[in-house]
């Protein structure tokens, strides 16, 4: 029952927020809080256990929902090492951003709202991490794009906040589309929503191989569209319109990993369609090399975090792709501390200065020690330097990659490694070092923001050595029972558990070290008020401060003339033939139908006999003539 | 002969209290009747007390039966009375004669429905059916300082005389067929007998006869004029409890007594249900008034429920049963909210509701799930219910009636949010808060709250309905 208190604290809170407390602030902040915490230590056994006994058996709980003759769809809770994990990862940041929200969103005229909005997204979290079947986890799908619309469009007043929530909605939309058809695919070729129950009839060879690769690439749909990966990335950098402690909850930390947490929970489906997963780890490659060129090309400090997100969930992706699903998992839960430690940080910094743009701070590092330390902290982890959690999760996707063989990939990878050195190093020499360029007189932020920040950034260090290759069970084992299947089989192309790679190691550090290096006496020699890069190479900065123009393609040939063509198409025939022909038609003819058949109550008691008794002779004609 | 009495406990229970109330009225002054209302709801918790763990079986030598279709319907039944004494009470300012009275007819009338419920034999249906008719036509015309009332009343009465005639006719044809009363009986003659003409006429005319209760074509004429005109309880309890009871007669008569001549009255079944969908929905449409709206749209519904007798599966029972659950839950919130607005505001036109939503959110919000659940939107009961009903025809291979079912479901959209519309969207000709009193209000949450988990999480009462639909083949 605990299991299902986990889901149902947080949509109580919010909508006890909602209806109630909107008014009182303080008690909507407190609930919220008290809400995710109460998650929390549910979860904590659970994790606790976990060490001693890394090849649970999984518990199940369902009841039945809808039941009719050919459709039963159950609600109900999974609990593996994999949902454990996640469920650990949402419910530990997500109290932690809780907390540093209270101090973040002081005096902001919608308190009441934006905590309500929270509690509702860990309700819809938490039941994408527990479903146990497919329509399950499409409802709660939703339902954090609902949570993450309403969030990201939090400053509904500003025009830009709005269009980036509906930007977000509708290309999540497109991804979902494509979910929802290889949900049903699955359900055509198995009968069922549950996942033991799929994953039993794939082993059993029931479904043919087109199939799975059909239904594995339509599922992927969703998780390119929720982990924003290629092409439909373009929503991610936009949400960070959101106020900050979202973008770190939900844009990075948990949300946008939910399409890799979905990846992993069918891994046994990508198992037996190794075509699709040729797909998947190209996507998540060629993101993560996009993303961090793009990166480079930036001003704004939660941006370029965004796009370094952008670029590790298409190292996760990438880690699906080639059969390490393990790695991928292990990576999204170091990723969920050191990213959300980067935000909580940038958001800090924002406070500070009032600004976004890098290139109007500098030299905060005396006026804001905490932050200053964490945040560096946090990079080093992102970077994947020695011995940061970074360091560990990245060279397991890695060594991944290059025992599957393909070397493209590999040095895709390594590429994206050093590119994000360099600006990483560069966010932090220009944002801490450097010369000072802020106005005001920036101050250290209250101890209800550092304080999330030291925890965090205790994570972001030591996370990795629950990979680390001589623990047993390390991470790996734990992930590897629920990858290789929730039954006890081996999928084809999956190896979870990897080996610990001393020449992937050793390359990558010195790649890391490199870019460091390189971008560290670029940026922080004295005197450059903006971007070298956009001296030294003013048509390579202008393509990544544009992100390759592909929102420009976006707009102007898809939105421009696609969208715009067809709807002026549409449009004409709705408007004369469907609307004012068919449905004014329809609707005057039903209209006068109705008026005419009124009349024939007339309110005269002899007319009513007269129906009747002509009604009987009616149908008794009708039906004489039938028999 | 076995007696079995025990079996109608719940039944003498009921009449218990009506006799107690009748008694206890000629001991009271002049004034409010609430208490009667509120010793009436206690009687009526009795008989359900009573119906906990009833066993099944036959009384009265196998003229009453208790099984776990006439369970399920004597709950609804008990429920219903429930709410309606406690619309009566919140009417009863409105009643200047004989308040005590209206109480104890109202419970009459549900005994007799209770005992419909459990008839086997058409003899003993016959007598239950005038039971309920005659405490109905009273209540009709209750109210006779108000000349409208008065003539549905008249209208009703007349009406009803007509409908009973054909059905008894139609009685006697089929005694002649069969040579027996008990449906039972009349099934086992008929296995071997084939559709000779006067079957057939009185097929006809026993169904026709039995449309008179549920308001469909071609009986349906009495509906608008009574439905506007009676006290409002009454047109709640003719739109809840008498389709009600219809549709467990029906079904016990065409699935168990002529179940084996199926073919003639599937045929005739479809085409009334067709009619009355295709009816009811259209002429709703331009309707003013909310009560005849109601009317108008109870054809309709009466259509759907056809639609699944004509499906004549356990499938299609089931499907019954959970509409009439829905619409039982629907239908009474929306007189409840109905009462309170006219106690308010002395009207029922739909123009009149304009603004209601911020007048009182509560009684807008309960017409907008009640009306949206009868016009069948998800996630509300009323959704469940039709998407049964429909699948229940197709299924029996019935395409051209899904078809007007589906169609039909759209012109009821239409009708329905034109009051939502009102509700909501136009603005208030006064601004002044309609005050409704805690117990409603609760009342109100309950029936809200029923409507929406029917819609959400419908597994559990959709296997409780079916595993009793089965009993019924």
């Amino acid at each position: 029952m605990d299991i299902w208190a986990l889901l149902i604290i947080p949509l109580v809170v919010s909508v006890f927020i909602a209806l109630v407390a909107r008014k009182n602030e303080e008690l909507s902040s407190y609930v919220s809080i008290g809400a995710v915490i109460t998650g929390f230590f549910i979860v904590l056994p659970y994790v606790l256990k976990l060490p001693g006994d890394p090849n649970m058996h999984p518990i199940e709980q369902a009841f039945t929902w809808i039941d009719i003759p050919g459709l039963k769809v159950e609600m109900g809770t999974l609990i593996d090492p994999l949902s454990i994990i996640m469920l650990f990862i949402v419910t530990f940041v997500g109290s932690l951003i809780h907390i540093y929200s209270r101090g973040y969103m002081h005096g902001d005229p919608g308190y009441s709202r934006f905590f309500a909005c929270l509690s509702l997204f860990i309700f819809a979290m938490l039941g994408i991490v527990l479903s146990n079947n497919l329509i399950m986890i499409y409802i709660f799908w939703e339902l954090v794009g609902l949570a993450s619309y309403l969030l990201i469009g939090y400053y509904y007043e500003k025009p830009s906040a709005a269009d980036a929530a509906k930007k977000a909605f509708l290309v999540n939309r497109i991804g979902d589309f494509g979910f929802i058809l290889g949900i049903f695919v699955i359900f055509y070729a198995t009968g069922t929503f549950n996942f033991i129950e799929i994953e039993q009839h794939i082993a059993a060879g029931h479904v043919s191989s087109g199939t799975l690769t059909l239904a594995a690439l339509l599922i992927f749909c969703g998780a390119v569209g929720k982990s924003a990966q290629f092409p439909l990335h373009v929503w991610l950098p936009d949400a960070m319109e959101g106020p900050t402690p979202v973008s770190a909850l939900i844009h990075a930390a948990t949300m946008v990993a939910a399409g890799v947490y979905m990846l992993a929970r069918t891994s046994f489906l990508y198992a037996a369609a190794p075509d699709a997963m040729v797909v998947v780890a190209y996507i998540g490659g060629f993101t993560a090399l996009m993303a961090a060129l793009m990166a480079l090309g930036q001003k704004d400090i939660k941006r370029i975090i965004a796009f370094s997100t952008l670029s590790s969930l298409g190292y996760m992706v990438l880690a699906i792709g080639v059969g390490g699903t393990g790695a991928g998992m292990f990576y999204l839960a170091t990723h969920a501390f050191f990213k959300a430690l980067l935000f909580l940080g940038a958001g800090s910094v924002i406070h500070a200065c009032h600004s976004n743009d890098i290139w109007e701070m500098g030299r905060l590092y005396p006026k804001m020690k905490a932050t200053a330390v964490t945040f560096i902290l946090g990079s080093l982890a992102m970077v994947g330097m020695f011995p940061f959690s970074g360091f560990w999760s990245k060279d397991e996707i890695l060594s991944a990659t290059f025992e599957s063989g393909n070397y493209f990939l590999f040095a895709m990878g390594v590429l994206t490694a050093f590119i994000t050195a360099v600006f990483m190093s560069k966010l932090v020499a220009v944002t801490f070092f450097g010369e000072k360029k802020y106005h005001g007189h920036p101050h250290e932020s209250p101890y209800v923001m550092t304080v999330p920040l030291m925890i965090l950034a205790v994570f972001a260090v030591i996370a990795g050595f629950a990979g680390f290759p001589g623990l047993e069970p390390n991470f790996g084992s734990f992930i590897h029972t629920a990858a290789s299947g929730l039954l006890e089989h081996g999928g084809r192309g999956v190896h979870a558990e990897h080996r610990f790679n001393f020449m992937v190691a050793s390359l990558s550090t010195v790649v890391v070290l490199g870019g460091l290096v390189l971008g560290w006496t670029i940026y922080s020699r004295k005197g450059m008020k903006s971007d070298v890069m956009e001296e030294a190479l003013p048509f390579t900065y202008k393509l990544l401060e544009n992100r390759f123009y592909i929102d420009h393609i976006y707009d102007t040939y898809l939105v421009g003339w696609l969208y715009n063509g067809m709807a002026r198409i549409l449009n004409y025939i709705e408007v004369n033939i469907i609307i004012n022909f068919v449905i004014n038609g329809m609707a005057y003819f039903t209209r006068q139908t109705g008026k005419g058949l009124r009349l024939t109550t007339t309110g005269q008691l002899q007319n009513y006999a007269f129906v009747m008794v002509g009604g009987v002779l009616v149908l008794m004609i009708i039906f004489a003539a039938i028999f | 002969m076995q007696m079995n009495l025990q079996l109608m406990t719940p039944e003498f229970v009921m009449l218990g209290t009506a006799f107690l109330l009748l008694i206890l009225e000629l001991f009271m002054f002049r004034g409010s009747r609430k208490v009667t209302g509120v010793i009436g709801i206690i009687g009526t918790c009795i008989a359900g007390y009573t119906l906990i763990g009833a066993g099944t079986g036959k009384a009265v030598g196998g003229l009453f039966i208790q099984d776990t279709v006439s369970i399920f319907f004597k709950w609804l039944f008990l429920v219903i009375t429930v709410l309606i004494l406690y619309l009566v009470m919140m009417y009863e300012e409105k009643i200047r004669n004989w308040r005590g009275e209206f109480y104890v007819l109202i419970i009459f009338a549900i005994t007799g429905m209770m005992f419909l419920s459990s008839i086997t034999d058409f003899v003993g249906f016959y007598v239950s059916l005038e039971f309920v008719a005659v405490c109905l036509y009273v209540l009709a015309a209750f109210t006779n300082d108000n000349p409208l009332t008065v003539e549905a009343g008249l209208k009703y009465l007349v009406t009803g005389a007509l409908a009973s005639g054909f059905l008894v006719y139609g009685i006697s044809f089929i005694y002649g067929a069969s040579g027996a009363t008990g449906f039972v009986e009349v099934a086992q003659s008929l296995k071997t007998a084939d559709g000779n003409g006067f079957l057939i006429v009185g097929i006809t005319l026993l169904v026709i006869g039995l449309t008179f209760k549920i308001s469909s074509i071609p009986f349906h004429v009495w509906a608008p004029d009574v439905y506007q005109g009676a006290p409002t309880p009454v047109t709640a309890l003719l739109a809840a409890s008498s389709k009600a009871a219809g549709f467990i007669v029906i079904m016990r008569i065409l699935f168990t007594g002529l179940i084996h001549i199926k073919a003639e009255w599937i045929m005739l079944v479809s085409l009334i249900s067709g009619a009355s969908l295709i009816f009811g929905n259209l002429a709703a449409m331009p309707q003013k008034d909310i009560k005849r709206l109601i009317a108008y749209a109870g054809i309709g519904s009466a259509g759907y429920l056809l639609m699944a007798v004509a499906a004549a599966s356990a499938l299609g029972a089931g499907a019954i049963m959970f509409y009439l659950l829905t619409y039982v839950f629907a239908i009474l919130g929306s007189f409840i909210a109905i009462v309170a607005f006219n106690n308010s505001e002395g009207s029922d036109l739909v123009e009149s509701y304009a603004g209601l939503s911020r007048r009182s959110p509560l009684l807008a919000a309960t017409l907008f799930i009640g009306l949206l659940s009868i016009a069948g939107i998800p996630p509300l009961g009323g959704f469940i219910a039709k998407f049964y009903i429909i699948a229940a025809a197709v299924k029996e291979g019935l395409w051209a009636l899904a078809v007007i079912g589906v169609v039909m479901a759209v012109v009821a959209m239409y009708y329905f949010l034109l009051v939502v519309k009102s509700m909501y969207l136009r603005p208030p000709k006064n601004t002044d808060p309609i005050r409704v009193d805690l117990t409603t209000r609760a009342l109100l949450y309950f029936i809200n709250a029923v409507t929406i988990f029917l819609g959400v999480y419908p597994g559990p009462v959709t296997d409780w309905v079916m595993d009793i639909a089965r009993v019924l083949f």
